[in-house]
């Protein structure tokens, strides 16, 4: 089989359910448009949580096949030194990202003269810092365990983690992002 | 230290990055909210353009460390199948897309707008025609340069991409609507 044919083969079916299942985190999106009209601030922070929990699921997945493919590690020993260093990275670069983005989001609010005072940026702090850190968590779990198995069938872990890695970023983080909003903002 | 410090540089570029898309959906909320299913579409829109985006590169990366694939603008075999294959699973997803998103929005939210079915597909066509020749280039540049593109190239398209993805959500919006 050609690679153009091997590529499109591999991706498409991946592809089709992480798109269907975007459109769930999109319909769970529709369930917070009054909160997110409103509070406009949260419709801003929103793609740049879904950045940068997909830009760590993509360092996760491309940094695990890199190791896996070099031979760095095994699926004999899932809990490797490599692997929990790997993931003590993420996190603690995950954690500094995200009270960079939500200090950037709050001076962007006054200077847009967007709704926003202390109590609303705390609580957008409070529901950007726990979806990043159960999201890093999922992410790595998923990669870790899928990637052993993709690799254990022949194929490359390269055209089913890194879908992968996004479809969780965005729908499991509509998920746990739109709960935290119920939770916090009640109209 | 140093891997930390680029995994941290991609994952603040990623946020700030992801601001930027979000400036622009902050700046068009109105007309955003007059788009029936663009909320539905867009979680989907922005998924299918990082999963092609970061498995191209993902890809070419890999390729370059293996060595099957050269960092120079020649006629690669590898490389020309990466490209045409980006480009068709784009089409084909953002056509599918389209229709999925009129369906729901039709049959959950009982709201009829068969617009919604282009906007992606053009949106594809121009953030593709964008993205692949930037993910490209910087992948070479980083390899040349002695830098891992695992750590940068994937995250700074994911980036890149959003902000495109955006952006051109928006211009078909403008141009269909």
């Amino acid at each position: 089989m050609n690679l153009y044919k091997k590529i499109i083969s591999e991706s498409m079916r991946i592809l089709v359910v992480t798109s269907t299942l975007g459109i769930v985190g999109g319909i769970m999106l529709q369930s917070i448009e009054a909160r997110l009209f409103t509070i406009v601030s949260l419709l801003v922070i929103l793609p740049a949580l879904n950045n940068l929990i997909g830009a760590m699921g993509t360092i996760i997945a491309a940094k695990f096949t890199t190791l896996l493919f070099l031979g760095e590690i095994s699926d004999k020993k899932i809990f490797d030194k490599k692997l929990l260093h790997l993931f003590r990275q993420i996190l603690a670069a995950g954690m500094i990202s995200v009270f960079v983005l939500c200090g950037i989001s709050f001076l962007f609010s006054f200077i847009g003269e967007l709704e926003m005072n202390l109590a609303v940026f705390w609580r957008i702090t409070a529901i950007s810092v726990v979806t990043t850190a159960v999201l890093l968590f999922v992410m790595f779990v998923v990669n870790v365990v899928a990637g052993f198995f993709v690799y254990k069938k022949n194929q490359d872990p390269d055209n089913f983690l890194i879908p992968i890695s996004t479809m969780i970023a965005d729908v499991v983080t509509i998920l746990v992002f739109a709960l935290m909003v119920n939770l916090l903002f009640v109209f | 230290m140093k891997d930390f410090n680029q995994i941290l540089f991609s994952g603040v570029i990623a946020s700030v990055g992801g601001l930027l898309a979000g400036i622009f959906l902050g700046i068009y909320a109105d007309r955003l909210e007059l788009i029936p299913g663009i909320l539905v579409l867009l979680p989907g829109f922005l998924d299918m353009r990082g999963g092609i985006g970061a498995s191209f590169s993902a890809r070419i990366g890999s390729a370059l460390h293996i060595g099957s694939l050269k960092p120079k603008i020649k006629k690669q075999p590898i490389l020309n199948s990466n490209l045409l294959a980006a480009v068709s699973l784009t089409l084909i997803v953002s056509a599918f897309l389209g229709i999925v998103s009129f369906a729901v929005t039709y049959f959950i939210f009982g709201k009829f707008f068969i617009e919604i079915i282009f906007i992606p597909i053009l949106a594809g066509i121009i953030s593709t025609l964008m993205l692949l020749p930037i993910t490209t280039l910087l992948s070479f540049n980083v390899f040349r340069r002695g830098l891992d593109p695992d750590d940068i190239v994937g995250p700074t398209t994911t980036t890149i991409g959003d902000v495109i993805s955006v952006v051109a959500l928006l211009v078909a919006i403008i141009v269909i609507v």
